[in-house]
Parts: C-alpha cells; sequence; structure tokens
C-alpha cells in the first residue's frame, strides 16, 4: 500500500478481502484500542479484555470474507467484540455458580474493579477515578451502551446493531445511563462540600 | 410536559433530535423546573465527562503476540462461498489434496488389479505407467501455484494463506478436471 493515502474502514477490509494483510495490519491498528476500551468495561480486567480483543482480531482474519459492505465495518468488528465479551461473560458466569454452589454461598454480582488511580488529575470538574467509578457502577446493560454513544460515539442504529437491542431500547438505556451518571456524579459534588 | 416526560426524552433534547414544537415545549417547562433545569446541566456535564475521560488501551507489543498466534496455530481464512474449497474437511486435507490423492490410490489400485473403469470396460494393465508413481500426483497438481506475500511468512505451500479469490475457483465441480488431469499424466 502506499503511504500516506488515508483509506476508509471499507476500503481496507476490501483490500484484506483481496489479499492484502497490510490493509489487515492498519485495521488492527485503528481498532485495538478503541475495542480494547469497549471490552474492557464488560469484563473489568486488563488481561481478559486484551485477550478478547486479540480474538476479534484473529475471527477478522478468519472471517473477513463474511464482511458485506451494505453495513459499517466499525459495527461488524464491535458486533464480534462485544459477542466475544458476552461468551466470556456466561462462562465466568457458570464458573462462578459453580464455585459459590460448593462453598454453599449464593450468586451475587461479579463486581467489575476499576483499577485505582492514584493520580488524581482533574477532568472538567472531576477526577478521572470518580467518572470511572460512576461508569463502572452503572448496569452492564447501561454500561457498554453509553461507551459505545458517548466515548466511541457511534450512531444509535450502530450499537442496535452492535448490541442485539431495538433501537427503542437502546435510546432509553442511554438517556437512563446518563441519568444515573449525572446522579452519582451529582452525589460527588455534594459529598466534596461536605468534606470541604 | 411533566418532569418525568421530560428526564426521559432529556438525551434526546440534548442530542438536538426534537421537532421544533417539542424543542418549545421543553424550553417552557425548563423556564419554570429548577429540577429538571438542574438535571439538564447534570447530564450535559456528565456526558462531557465521559468523553474526555481516559481510554483503556491494549498493551505494547500487541501486534506482535496477535500475528504471533496467527502464525503459530495456523490461522487461515473461512470462506462463506464454496465451503467445500476450504479447510482440512475431508480427510483432514484440504479438497484439492484430498481428491487428487484419492485419485492417485485409485490409479494405484486399478493398474495394480488390471483393471481401468472406463465406460464400463476393462482396461489391460500398462506396465510402463507404474513409472508415473515415483511422481505423486497431488505434488504435480499444485506445483506452480503461487504463494502469496505474507505478514505471517508461512514455509509450506499447504500452509499459505487462501484469498477468497483462490477459495472461490474451487469448487466441488472443479475437482473432476483434476483428477482427469491425474490420469492423462499416468497414461
Ligand atoms: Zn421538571
Amino acid at each position: 500500500m502506499p503511504e500516506k493515502v488515508q483509506y476508509s474502514d471499507k476500503e481496507l477490509i476490501l483490500r484484506f478481502q483481496q489479499g492484502d494483510e497490510l490493509a489487515y495490519v492498519e485495521l488492527v491498528n485503528r481498532y485495538r484500542d478503541r475495542l480494547m476500551n469497549f471490552v474492557y468495561r464488560y469484563v473489568g480486567t486488563r488481561q481478559e479484555a486484551e485477550d478478547i480483543v486479540q480474538d476479534t482480531f484473529v475471527k477478522l482474519f478468519q472471517k473477513k470474507d463474511y464482511y458485506r459492505p451494505i453495513s459499517e465495518f466499525s459495527t461488524w468488528i464491535f458486533t464480534i467484540a462485544s459477542n466475544l465479551a458476552k461468551t466470556e461473560l456466561r462462562k465466568r458466569k457458570r464458573r462462578k455458580v459453580s464455585y459459590l454452589s460448593q462453598l454453599g454461598m449464593e450468586e451475587k454480582d461479579f463486581d467489575i474493579p476499576v483499577e485505582d488511580t492514584t493520580d488524581e488529575e482533574m477532568v472538567g470538574e472531576f477526577t478521572e477515578s470518580q467518572i470511572q467509578n460512576a461508569i463502572q457502577s452503572l448496569q452492564l446493560h447501561f454500561r457498554t451502551a453509553l461507551i459505545l454513544r458517548d466515548i466511541e460515539e457511534l450512531s444509535y442504529e450502530e450499537i442496535s446493531k452492535i448490541l442485539d437491542v431495538p433501537l427503542g431500547t437502546i435510546k432509553s438505556r442511554i438517556n437512563r445511563a446518563r441519568l444515573q451518571l449525572q446522579e452519582m456524579l451529582k452525589q460527588v459534588h455534594k459529598d466534596r462540600r461536605t468534606t470541604i | 410536559m411533566d418532569c418525568y416526560e421530560f428526564q426521559d426524552k432529556v438525551s434526546v433534547y440534548i442530542e438536538k433530535e426534537l421537532t421544533l414544537s417539542d424543542v418549545n415545549r421543553f424550553d417552557t417547562h425548563l423556564d419554570s423546573c429548577k429540577g429538571c433545569s438542574a438535571v439538564l446541566a447534570g447530564v450535559r456535564s456528565a456526558v462531557a465527562a465521559v468523553r474526555v475521560s481516559e481510554r483503556f488501551a491494549v498493551s505494547s507489543g500487541f501486534n506482535n503476540r496477535l500475528f504471533n498466534r496467527l502464525k503459530v496455530e495456523k490461522v487461515k481464512p473461512v470462506s462463506r462461498i464454496g465451503r467445500m474449497g476450504h479447510g482440512r474437511n475431508i480427510f483432514g486435507y484440504q479438497p484439492r489434496y484430498a481428491f487428487a490423492s484419492l485419485a492417485a490410490v485409485a490409479l494405484i489400485i486399478v493398474l495394480t488389479v488390471g483393471i481401468l473403469p472406463k465406460g464400463g470396460e476393462t482396461m489391460p494393465v500398462q506396465l510402463s505407467t507404474q513409472q508415473g508413481f515415483a511422481d505423486p500426483a497431488p505434488k504435480q497438481i499444485n506445483s506452480g501455484v503461487p504463494l502469496q506475500p505474507s505478514i505471517l511468512a508461512e514455509d509450506s505451500e499447504e500452509d499459505s494463506l487462501e484469498t477468497p479469490g483462490e477459495s472461490r475457483r474451487v469448487k466441488p465441480g472443479d475437482f473432476g478436471g483434476k483428477i482427469q488431469l491425474v490420469k492423462d499424466k499416468k497414461r
């Protein structure tokens, strides 16, 4: 591929379908961090998230021929990642149920750990850790929809396809996620005022 | 408009996807409701915070690990068209190899037993053709297949990546010609 030519995602996948492996490398470079950021919100650990992102690109390599240009490439690749992440969560849930039943304990939702951010750099009026904690406190189906909308800036239609949920439900989930986030961050403000 | 409806559609309002008449209803409500004004400001601030928040990125060496995995696991593309033409799904070989191998084995048996089925006729054994066994049929069929340049730098021909173009060319109907080629060679 000639340098400094900015190919669209669709052009790249079509080139890859024709056997241009450099186009595959470019797609990996474009999407690895976006997918990581998304999948991490699902599974909550870096190692698992990175494994799933790697699996996603292996699938892209294997199933490049399944992509059809009628849909956005971003929708397609995020759908693969989302499905792999969901499968991982289901596996984890089965492992957890089996482990807890051995201990005679009842099932409780996994807490997704938020990495300790000692760096308290302010992002607008909140610290980074306050924002991350608030995002991670959202229920999974709110969190994933919110990330795709407000971080990945995908359209509602794309998000609906990726998460395989009706458009109206996606709109409602994103709205509720934002309202909950607003509530949590409002609480942060209140707590700050009482400690000062 | 009540507070419930306002908050139910606050995202639509922020994203400016309301009709003009709805915008007017929202604005009228905002003028008279401090609670919803605070919610609107809070949602705007939350969305802005999320947008600029830290992104999680893959660790360094991600690409190397990925490409190494593709190489070590010998990952091959799976075609959606002409699936028979892909993968080690016939006796552990790709169909073109499998059919060619079967043809060669059949020919060995035929020549050994002395019966060459052709239109129901029985053919006499031709000893001179037996020298042809020194040169395995699959190798001949596939010689000259170009290896494509690969980031995975595959070593052998069988492990080379197949492009969809190649895979589409291999269809069940194509094998007849290749079997015929083996027969022609032997004879
Ligand atoms: Zn109100």
